[in-house]
């Protein structure tokens, strides 16, 4: 049985989701803001781009391998658009970004 | 209700098509009444889409299907006056309706709904096991050994009133 205590247990609350969608973020975005929650949220959330992409190319993202003719700076322009674009993610002030989704009342 | 789906995260992660699958089961368990119409609009899928994915997770035995079924008052007691319904039903507007239902010493005349699915609770777990009544208009739900749910509804008194309300849509 899984257990809440389990590292790759993954939880999604019903009302946030629906709340999210909503109010216009993209499952793509989504998914990205899961696997970032779930990776970097045991330090304090805070992650660079280079470890973002790292970890979308162990999670199936085959073109962003260290080698020489990778798409990673193709996929960092679209990812700080999109991470941006979305509402899940801020900006830190050394260019780093922190997965943050907060209620807005507008 | 407050629900939440949990799953390893490297089956629900990988690929963007096994996380589309994994929202549409949390926003299909979240309500009894979550039609395929109202989360492909949520999520701009079509309704085919969600469907496809419903019956993954069937097959996953992440979510079990329940076919619910609602009575209807104000039709006549006796069992062969609602098989006549039943059949004007089908004869004049297409209408398919299920079987006579015996309910609290009676025969009552039943329309399908909308099916819904739960989180089976031998692979999952709910956040919050606490019921909380939070939709108008049932009284009490009556559970099948075959998946099936009955819904006894307060104010859909009649069939004309039934079809104002909700129309043919949903059957």
């Amino acid at each position: 049985m899984l257990n809440e205590n389990d590292p790759r247990c993954i939880q999604m609350n019903s009302r946030r989701m629906k709340y999210m969608l909503k109010s216009g973020v993209d499952l793509k975005a989504m998914r990205l803001y899961v696997i970032a929650k779930h990776h970097f949220s045991y330090k304090s959330g805070i992650f660079s781009l280079d470890e973002l992409v790292d970890l979308l190319h162990a999670y199936g993202y085959r073109s962003l391998h260290n080698k020489t003719g990778n798409k990673r700076a193709a996929m960092k322009n679209r990812l700080q658009t999109m991470l941006i674009d979305s509402g899940l993610f801020r900006k830190a002030p050394d260019g780093r970004f922190i997965h943050s989704w907060q209620v807005s009342n507008e | 209700m407050n629900k939440q789906l949990k799953f390893y995260s490297d089956v629900v992660l990988r690929s963007q098509r096994q996380f589309n699958d994994f929202a549409i089961g949390v926003l299909l368990a979240s309500s009894r009444f979550s039609s395929l119409s109202k989360i492909a609009k949520l999520t701009h899928f079509s309704e085919r889409r969600i469907s496809q994915a419903a019956e993954r997770l069937r097959k996953a035995r992440v979510l079990k299907k329940i076919n619910n079924i609602i009575i209807l008052d104000g039709v006549h007691n006796n069992k062969i006056i609602i098989e006549k319904f039943r059949s004007d039903l089908l004869r004049r507007h297409g209408v398919r309706t299920p079987r006579p239902v015996y309910f609290r010493r009676q025969w009552w005349a039943a329309l399908y709904w909308t099916n819904s699915y739960r989180i089976v609770s031998d692979r999952l777990q709910d956040g919050n096991l606490t019921r909380t009544v939070s939709s108008k208009f049932f009284l009490a739900p009556l559970t099948f050994s075959d998946n099936r749910a009955l819904w006894v509804f307060r104010h859909a008194s009649g069939f004309n009133e039934y079809l104002s309300r909700y129309g043919f849509k949903n059957m």
